[in-house]
């Protein structure tokens, strides 16, 4: 018989999550480029590792989030090596999926408000388009110098949008050329089943349809990780990543 | 030298620094005034307005900042040994140089006007184009640039490599004596992270202070703010936006555009922090503003070039009298900056004075009776002639690590090297402490510094007995 929601815990994932890569192309313009492909080393540990990780770190998973995990749903608390929440952190299914084509859905919009893009970290499946609207009262620009999607929707006051649609699967930094400390990043997926944990360091994934798969754990300046899990309709899963 | 004194305490990167406040908000037509939301690594989380400047405690490595400010005022940083840092950065101008454009090797007008580096984090990035990301990064620029101080770094690192006192500075500041022009930028930068201007009139005034600003520099603050929409480029604790805008100053130079080739950058340069605007005559990048008030009759005007100009820059219809108020306003950015005094710099001697081994012995064993008058000078209170003995002190070691070059056998050369390097920089702080009559720390120093002496003397002792025989 099985446990009503099934629970995986991820300890460790890759030694270098903060380093930057060697093939990162860091341009004049302090623009930091697309992630290299992960490693594929398999970072799950069932269960010895994270108890230990957890005890120095001193904070631990917020058990109460996973309470009511719906069926089909692949949910999850991203926390540091020191336990904190972790906001901003992508979680996306990587492999397992059968080659089905997925609609696209509407246009999202990235705001550029306070001198900075809001949200700042933005998943979208592949196909997508992105308004950026000014929401501020100065001139705002918006660009992207990325390999997966270079860009430059010129310069437009408040109130105004242009938009962008983000065809290529891969990382890709936008910037305000105006404002340099302006810096967002898409993440364009091939599949729609993915999350943005919240500043509780939550996600949730819904209707990911019953099968194995590989998941991955991006974040915006490590590595990304991967990390198995089955889901069963009948079930939720649980994932506890801890980054390193 | 003009310089006042402060506080030590530091800003670091101005994305760390928590306490910012926010208080004028509502004084700025349609930007509200929120609480930071995103606060991540390398994005400023910032909506901003005019803020204080709450400088948060420096985590330094004060080995580094010694070091750093060794660098800053040594004239071996350029290729014709006449140019430090200082040169362009003088601290009795705000940090700057006061000229229109900055002068380079041999004199040469350079292109761009010498910016101050006060509060060094929040200028990034930097130059006035943005080139350099870190304050590092930045101090090795006029290092090697040709048209700028012209040295050759490989150069540095082996001429620095052969002053003792350095060898021993870049030991005791990165655990190894390795030089390399990493750590040069990196100890240049942490001494420039001491060079900190808060508790201007305005930080007092927006901590509560309502007398802090004049009835005129109030006034101004409203226009900064409000009429004149200064704020909109000059915002944050650090009055900028860490962008790039074309103001519409004529020239031929593009700025930004070199560096990114997007359309709205040509022509446009770094909005320039305001701290210590006063100071750092004459304005803009390329200096064609020698007053502030002629900065603002410039923005009163809307520019002088329509050519690619930022769109948020149009003819204000200032008022003198208004135009004088963002004057006084400007003014009472003016904070305190770290007192900063020259440093005696490390001294390669090339010809000592010292001819032979006999005399050699002779200086040895003066230099530990010199220690002894000096602590003889410290227990009675005499902190000139204590300060005069270190002098002495100094300049023998200096003058004993030439001649070790020529006297010692090479196994000893490295022992010597080392123990008058760390010699003079003991010295060096015993002078420290004297100048501010700190007697018991001169006290607890003494021992050590005396067996310090002591074992040069052996080794000296020991090699006049080898050549001896």
């Amino acid at each position: 018989m099985k446990a009503p929601v099934r629970s995986l815990l991820i300890a460790a994932l890759a030694p270098v999550a903060f380093a930057f890569l060697p093939s990162c192309d860091r341009s004049a313009t302090g623009e930091s480029a697309r992630t290299s492909p992960s490693q594929q080393a398999p970072a799950v540990t069932p269960s010895p590792r994270p108890a230990d990780s957890v005890a120095r770190g001193g904070n631990s998973f917020d058990e109460a989030l996973f309470a009511k995990i719906a069926p089909s749903t692949i949910a999850g608390q991203v926390l540091d090596r020191n336990g904190q929440a972790q906001k901003d952190i992508v979680v996306y299914v990587h492999e397992g999926l059968r080659g089905a084509k997925y609609p696209i859905g509407p246009p999202v919009t990235i705001d550029q408000r306070d001198k900075a893009f809001q949200p700042r970290i933005l998943p979208v499946l592949a196909g997508t388009k992105i308004f950026f609207k000014n929401a501020d009262m100065v001139l705002h620009n918006v660009y992207s110098r990325s390999l997966v999607k270079a860009f430059d929707l010129g310069t437009y006051p408040q109130g105004q949008s242009k938009d962008a649609t983000f065809d290529q699967p891969g990382r890709v930094d936008v910037f305000c050329a105006i404002h340099t400390n302006m810096h967002a990043v898409v993440l364009v997926l091939d599949n729609p089943y993915f999350a943005r944990s919240d500043s509780r360091g939550y996600f949730e994934i819904a209707n990911v349809p019953a099968g194995s798969y590989a998941l991955r754990v991006w974040s915006e300046l490590g590595q990304e990780q991967e990390i198995r899990s089955d889901v069963a309709l009948d079930q939720g899963t649980i994932m506890r990543v801890k980054l390193p | 030298m003009k310089s006042r004194s402060a506080g030590r305490s530091a800003g670091r990167c101005p994305w760390r620094v928590g306490a910012f406040f926010c208080l004028l908000g509502s004084l700025v037509a349609g930007a509200g005034c929120k609480r930071p939301a995103e606060a991540s690594a390398n994005v400023l989380p910032a909506p901003k307005t005019l803020e204080s400047f709450k400088p948060t405690p420096l985590e330094q490595n004060f080995e580094q900042v010694a070091l750093g400010r060794l660098l800053f005022f040594d004239q071996r940083l350029s290729g014709d040994g006449t140019m430090s840092c200082a040169t362009c950065h003088d601290p009795a101008k705000g940090f700057t140089d006061g000229l229109k454009t900055a002068r380079g090797k041999g004199g040469k007008t350079l292109a761009r006007n010498s910016p101050s580096v006060i509060n060094i984090d929040a200028r990034a990035p930097f130059f006035w184009d943005g080139r350099a990301a870190t304050a590092e990064e930045q101090a090795l620029g006029p290092i090697g640039s040709p048209d700028e101080m012209a040295k050759d770094v490989g150069e540095l690192v082996s001429e620095l490599g052969d002053v003792p006192e350095y060898v021993a500075r870049f030991k005791r500041a990165f655990g190894d004596p390795k030089i390399s022009g990493d750590r040069i930028g990196a100890a240049i930068a942490s001494f420039e992270r001491t060079l900190v201007s808060a508790d201007a009139p305005i930080d007092r005034f927006l901590g509560g202070d309502t007398a802090a600003l004049s009835p005129e520099a109030a006034w101004g603050m409203r226009l900064f703010v409000g009429k004149a929409e200064c704020v909109k480029c000059h915002d944050g604790p650090h009055t900028t936006d860490a962008g790039f805008h074309n103001v519409g100053v004529v020239g031929e130079d593009v700025g930004r555009y070199k560096i990114l080739p997007i359309p709205v950058l040509k022509g446009a340069f770094k909005t320039p922090s305001l701290r210590d605007v006063e100071l750092t005559a004459p304005y803009f990048h390329d200096g064609s503003a020698l007053t502030l008030k002629d900065v603002v009759a410039h923005y009163n005007r809307g520019g002088d070039t329509k050519d690619n100009l930022d769109q948020d820059i149009k003819p204000l219809h200032l008022t003198d009298a208004e135009q004088e108020a963002l004057v006084a306003f400007m003014k009472a950015l003016t904070g305190n900056v770290s007192r900063i005094e020259v440093p005696r710099i490390p001294r390669l001697v090339a010809k000592p004075r010292f001819r032979s081994t006999k005399e050699l012995m002779k200086s040895t064993d003066g230099m530990l009776q010199q220690l002894d008058q000096m602590i003889a000078s410290v227990e009675g209170g005499r902190w000139t002639e204590v300060r005069t003995s270190l002098g002495t002190l100094i300049g023998n070691s200096e003058e004993l690590a030439a001649l070790r070059l020529k006297a010692t056998p090479a196994a000893r050369h490295e022992q010597l090297n080392e123990l008058l390097g760390e010699l003079i920089v003991d010295f060096e702080e015993l002078d420290s402490q004297a100048a501010r009559h700190d007697r018991a720390k001169v006290a607890a120093m003494y021992e050590q510094v005396r067996t310090r002496c002591e074992s040069c003397h052996d080794v000296f002792r020991w090699t006049n007995k080898q050549r001896g025989r």
